[in-house]
């Protein structure tokens, strides 16, 4: 394979575009595996038969720490879609990764420093196969 | 991860699988380019020969086997947009065309094999042009 060529300036910026895109990707690639894992061993429904209990995407879910008792509330979103400050969390996120498909049981979710924290679903407030909201 | 079974539906799971696709993909485009970093040779831009394709280049490429020819900007990913023909620099044509000289011939990976490019004309270089700011 011949040599390119390359100049200094555009392999500063290249190099940092590769920095940039690959911290991003690693992040992306632990919640990759994990998502892709569950995509794999999950129960198949079609949406019309989905219980109204089941976290979909979309659905508004109250949680409850069971260690703290803090309740928050999260909506599952897509990525493009997520904002942690309005609670729209994504589903690569490990906790959106770990609520995709629960029925109100406790889940394990980890956090950054690697410790685990248990999360009990109290309610789906919102779930939108049960509303009809089949379009989104 | 628990091990108890979880529910997805149909629909969910259609649009879920092509999005771990996507960023699999991106991922292996990614450490093309960085490949084809470390194995470039590295200029000073004063000094980078007219017929390089270097970022913000701007060349007429032809399909070898087919005879059409097709030009090209080679941009940064932000300012990428396929209709006008202005190519990321992390898309496989993309990197497959950085630091080539007119004249080169290069391979261009897609799902259906390998397609073999000629740099066919340099139609703008920011280096020759004396544009060192871009």
């Amino acid at each position: 394979m011949r040599s390119i060529c390359v100049t200094e300036v555009d392999l500063e910026r290249l190099r940092e575009l590769v920095l940039v895109a690959r911290s991003c990707s690693e992040l992306d690639q632990v919640s990759l595996s994990g998502l892709q894992r569950e995509l794999d061993r999950a129960s198949i429904i079609s949406a019309q038969a989905v219980p109204s209990e089941v976290i979909t995407m979309h659905s508004h879910v109250r949680i409850r720490d069971v260690e703290t008792s803090e309740e928050r509330e999260f909506t599952l979103v897509y990525p493009r879609g997520a904002d942690l400050e309005q609670g729209r969390i994504s589903v690569m996120a490990p906790l959106g990764t770990a609520l995709l498909g629960c029925v109100g049981d406790i889940i394990e979710s980890p956090l950054p420093d690697g410790s685990m924290r248990h999360l009990k679903i109290i309610a789906v407030v919102y779930q939108p196969e049960a509303a009809g909201h089949f379009h989104l | 991860m628990s091990t108890r079974n979880i529910y997805i539906t149909e629909a969910d799971l259609k649009r879920l699988r092509p999005l771990v696709e996507e960023i699999k993909n991106s991922r292996d485009d990614l450490r093309m380019l960085q490949r084809e970093l470390e194995r470039a040779r590295i200029v000073a831009p004063e000094e980078v020969p007219p017929n390089v394709v270097t970022m913000n280049s701007r060349v007429r490429v032809r399909d070898v086997a087919a005879e059409d020819a097709t030009t090209y900007t080679l941009v940064f990913p932000e300012e990428a947009n396929i209709e006008l023909n202005r190519i990321s620099v992390i898309a496989p044509i993309g990197t497959a065309m950085l630091g080539q000289q007119v004249g080169d011939e290069f391979e261009w990976q897609v799902p259906a094999g390998p397609v073999r490019l000629r740099v066919e004309e340099g139609l703008y270089q920011p280096e020759a042009a004396g544009h060192f700011h871009l």
